[in-house]
């Protein structure tokens, strides 16, 4: 593992077990997260693009361990973490620290904004002077520090955002993994949000792992960009190239549906059309095949691998090479 | 350009081209921490085919106006305290409940957000859509609401329409259940969809298969559409006018093109800079200061006052609309008469 | 609002000062009232100082419920209720007329008199004097048996909820095993075994009930635990304990508060009830069941006898009721914005 990659995913599997009957018999598994490989370097921004369902979600959770991973290994600065005790994990928690989509949920109602603060604080150095340092982190997440004594209900959503990254500030972290941290929020909020986080990753030399549906949030921010769909990473490149010369024909469609807001740009046809198969059955082979509009015999009984197609860029499609018109 | 001519609503349109019109709508919450000015003073007019978006953040009013038409503020503590609602000759606002009942659903159908909860989940697709049907038009027949009902799901895009209609709504997908609420509210032949953020619950290449399907069945069916939402994209996608709201306000009305290319408001002019883009390359975001204003503590005059870059002294009172062309206003001293040097 | 009652609780004080030491009884209820009182004091100190700190006045989540509940008419009345029904209960001593344990044989079995204001029993023994120290005891045993019976509830909810699994299933098939015996069958069972003191009544009063209790704490910390600020305390490493501390108990206050109000009218229902079988609070202490139990058997010679007992039940349970419902309404939607 190179000295730049401050996390890595190995072919991650997060199965959720389908259980039946009275006796609760175990009788499948949903695979919400089949085989995601990737790696986060210091200081820059991986996004993870998807649409509901993908396991975008599900991905970060694991990563932070609030999902129980099923296979596959992740790397935190070098170190294996998937079958850490929780004690072993302690030293490691304060590295890695996530922000949450909901604003609203993430803040616990009966505690002051000092309290929410302060708690990783007393935490994990007992020895700091917390009072000071909530409102050093206050002030970093651009909070004023009359806030101290309120309660989460008093603040607007932007605001709360902004609480929930103090909270995962004051950790000291290395890592972020920003679960949709504006997709609930104004649009006039989402760019302050943004731009708060592209601050404190210059300021702080930050990590993030942004996951979003958003693909026009997720290419302003990333430095490079993965692409999921059910469960399975399609194409993983760096954000320029990606989003001037997808390979991937979802990737292709997802870029293609996204509504650009100029009305002389309109386009009247649909890219994709069906829906995202259930990942309680998904189609043996490749996933997309039931919406891809190349797909042959191959594509239905032969999964395709992650492969080289530029220096930055991997693509997971047979056909890539001779869809490109 | 510059004039302060009358609003576009009392222009040269013609009468019978008009479908609906909402004049100087005023709707209120009375809640134990105030008076919440949930629509302040917003008018707004419907074409026959026409789509009219209104835009704007939480809490700007552009459900509470939409609801307002329907009738469906719930009171107490929802209350249109002032306004007119045209619509085929009769004031929504003084309309009694029973003929209300009669619009809704027939002559004006809403969709909304959230299909998972607009449906209820024991009965079956078909059943909902048929029960529908025949409050509105009790003289239709067993075997008649059924084939109307696949016949409805067969035009929203619904594969496989038979077997769908004994379905009940959990097996259904986002965007089926958006299409189930679709068919549902065209059951009657509406004149008028209001579709209240119908695809912000759902993926972008659901979404674009939504609002194209909307699109074709107003072309198919002649409706005048209002489509609420917050997203700026989907706007330029789909509208002919637009309504900007903030506030409880209109703050700028205008034909699609207008709002895009020639934004007069700084709210617009903001909202539109501070929004990443996949067709344009830009290094840092444009940011809004401040916050969405609390519908509660609204300042006097202009309500974006406390953020607007260009803010003066005389933002203080009520800016005039100051008209651009036939169908283009907005509501800033930027461009009064005397106005200032920008 | 508050500093009025301190007020009045210091006059009372002032009041009574004289008579403080005339047995143990006094002393007791003395000590009690003191404690309240400085209790109160501190608790007025502490908000009006939080007051100070916060400049503007944004209301927090309890002075919102506050404000619901006060425009609740039949959940103030409850309240007044209640509060009075407090202090007759703490301050007895001081108010009864005479001994409730005096017989005074020349006035059996009479109506209201001029010296019996409610009149007398059978044994010649003051009604009003009897009320009032029934509701002590029935108040008192109702309060001890909610708080062993929330604790015990609560903590068992909240370790089913939190942990799931195998925890949760243990617990709840426990729980639905207990709630599976017939109450009075478990009392009459209980008392035999263990002898028929007050201890034992609150015990066995305490032990029923805790499923309904464990169910909805359970039900709620099985959601709070899915929220994103329990996920977030689990990322920073926090552990189980200290979540289920200061993160979900917290959150499932209002509940235990509504439905431990709602359940001290309940309790006081059942001790009456036990002491009406005369498995409940033994003579010669007056309880509100057994002095039922004794006016039924002259029902026709003083009627008083049955009729203020069976009111004050009334009015205790009517007034825990209407507070609980009317405190559940105000919590209702209490951090909605």
């Amino acid at each position: 593992m190179p000295e730049s990659c401050v996390l890595k995913v190995e072919d991650l599997q997060v199965y959720f077990p389908v259980k039946k009957g009275v006796l609760k018999r175990t009788v499948g598994h949903v695979k919400a997260v089949d085989g995601v490989s990737f790696e986060l370097r210091r200081g820059e921004t991986f996004g993870l693009v998807g649409e509901s369902g993908c396991g975008k979600t599900t991905t970060g959770k694991a990563i932070v361990r609030l999902e129980p991973s099923f296979g596959g290994k992740i790397f935190c600065q070098g170190r294996e973490i998937t079958h850490l005790s929780p004690l072993e994990m302690l030293p490691l928690r304060s590295c890695m620290q996530m922000i949450f989509q909901d604003p609203y949920s993430s803040l616990n109602p009966r505690m002051t904004i000092a309290d929410i603060i302060a708690e990783p604080i007393r935490f994990h150095r007992p020895e700091a002077d917390v009072s000071a340092e909530v409102v050093e982190y206050m002030e970093m997440a651009g909070l004023r520090k009359e806030y101290l004594l309120r309660y989460p209900h008093e603040f607007s959503g932007g605001q709360r955002q902004r609480i929930g990254i103090a909270r995962a500030l004051a950790c000291k972290p290395q890592i972020i993994i920003a679960d949709e941290p504006v997709s609930a929020l104004d649009v006039s909020i989402q760019s302050q949000i943004i731009n708060l986080m592209k601050t404190l990753q210059r300021e702080l030399g930050l990590s993030y792992l942004f996951i979003a549906h958003d693909l026009s949030v997720v290419k302003h921010i990333s430095d490079r960009v993965g692409v999921m769909y059910l469960g399975s990473l399609v194409e993983v490149c760096e954000t320029g190239e990606l989003y001037r010369k997808p390979l991937h024909p979802y990737t292709k469609a997802l870029f293609a549906s996204v509504p650009i807001p100029d009305p002389r740009k309109r386009s009247e046809k649909v890219p994709l059309q069906g829906e995202i198969p259930s990942p309680l059955n998904a189609p043996p082979g490749c996933k997309f095949q039931t919406r891809c509009p190349h797909a042959t015999d191959r594509c239905r009984s032969e999964a395709p691998k992650l492969e080289c197609a530029g220096e930055e860029h991997q693509v997971a499609c047979h056909y890539w090479r001779d869809i490109q018109e | 350009m510059r004039s302060t001519r009358a609003l576009p609503s009392k222009g040269k349109i013609l009468s019978s081209d008009l479908i609906l019109e909402v004049k100087d709508l005023q709707t209120v919450f009375i809640t134990e921490e105030g008076v919440v000015k949930g629509c302040n003073g917003v008018s707004y007019s419907l074409k026959k085919g026409e789509t009219l978006a209104v835009v704007g953040e939480s809490g700007s009013g552009k459900s509470v106006t939409a609801m307002s038409i329907l009738r469906l503020i719930p009171e107490p503590p929802g209350k249109i305290v002032g306004g007119q609602i045209l619509f085929d000759g009769i004031d929504l606002v003084q309309a009694t409940e029973k003929q209300m009942r009669k619009i809704r659903g027939n002559q004006i159908a809403m969709i909304f957000q959230e299909p998972m909860t607009s449906l209820n989940p024991v009965l079956t697709v078909g059943r909902q859509i048929g029960e529908s049907l025949q409050l509105h038009q009790p003289e239709l027949g067993k075997a008649a609401t059924r084939a109307r009902v696949i016949e409805l799901l067969e035009l929203v895009g619904i594969p496989s329409a038979e077997q769908r209609i004994n379905e009940f709504p959990h097996q259904l997908s986002g965007g089926m259940k958006q299409r189930v609420m679709i068919a549902m509210a065209l059951a009657c032949n509406p004149r008028v969809l209001i579709a209240d953020e119908p695809t912000s619950a759902l993926d972008v290449t659901i979404q674009a298969q939504i609002l194209n399907l909307i699109r074709k069945l107003q072309q198919q069916l002649g409706m005048s559409v209002i489509m609420i939402t917050h997203d700026l994209a989907v706007v330029a996608e789909t509208a002919d006018s637009v309504a900007v709201m903030y506030g409880g306000r209109i703050v700028e009305y205008g034909s699609v093109d207008e709002i895009f290319h020639q934004a007069k408001h700084p709210y617009l002019e903001g909202l539109k800079r501070s929004m990443p883009r996949l067709d344009v390359e830009e290094e840092e975001l444009y940011t809004i200061e401040g916050m969405v204003p609390n519908p509660l503590k609204l300042p006097s005059g202009c309500p974006f006052r406390p953020r607007c870059p260009q803010v003066m002294d005389r933002c203080c009172e009520e800016p005039p609309a100051i008209s651009f062309s036939e169908t283009h206003y907005a509501r800033c001293w930027l461009y009064a008469e005397g106005g200032t040097d920008a | 609002m508050l500093r009025f009652v301190l007020i009045f609780n210091v006059v009372l004080l002032l009041w009574f000062v004289g008579e403080a030491k005339t047995n143990t009884d006094t002393i007791v209820s003395y000590g009690i009232f003191l404690l309240l009182t400085v209790l109160l004091g501190v608790m007025q100190l502490v908000m009006s100082r939080r007051r100070k700190q916060r400049e503007d006045d944004i209301r927090t989540a309890w002075d919102l419920m506050w404000r619901k509940l006060r425009r609740n008419k039949s959940a103030m009345a409850g309240m007044w209720v209640v509060t009075a029904l407090c202090y007759v209960a703490i301050l007895a001593p001081f108010l009864v007329p005479v001994d409730p344990y005096n017989m005074d044989w020349g006035a059996m079995s009479l109506g209201p008199t001029a010296g019996h204001w409610l009149g007398t029993d059978e044994m010649g023994r003051d009604t009003l004097a009897r009320t009032i120290y029934a509701t002590r005891v029935a108040m008192g045993i109702g309060l001890l048996a909610v708080v062993l019976n929330s604790l015990l509830g609560t903590s068992l909810g909240l370790l089913a909820g939190y942990y799931g699994g195998k925890t949760d299933n243990i617990i709840m098939r426990l729980l639905e095993f207990w709630n599976s015996i017939p109450f009075i069958l478990l009392a009459i069972a209980l008392m035999a075994a263990l002898g028929s003191g007050l201890f034992n009544l609150v015990l066995v009063v305490s032990l029923t009930g805790i499923l309904e209790f464990a169910r909805i704490i359970r039900g709620d910390s099985q959601l709070l635990k899915k929220a994103d600020y329990v996920n977030a305390a689990r990322v920073m490493g926090i552990p189980n304990r200290q979540i289920l501390r200061r993160h979900i108990l917290p959150n499932c206050l209002a509940p235990i508060i509504v439905m431990a109000t709602l359940r001290i009218g309940e309790t006081i229902l059942t001790i009456a009830g036990l002491s009406f079988l005369g498995l409940g609070v033994q003579p010669p202490m007056p309880s509100l069941g057994s002095m039922l139990a004794n006016g039924q058997q002259f029902l026709y010679e003083n009627i008083y006898m049955s009729i203020v007992p069976g009111s004050v039940i009334l009015l205790i349970v009517l007034a825990f009721n209407l507070f609980g419902d009317g405190l559940r309404d105000a919590l209702d939607s209490r951090i909605t914005q």
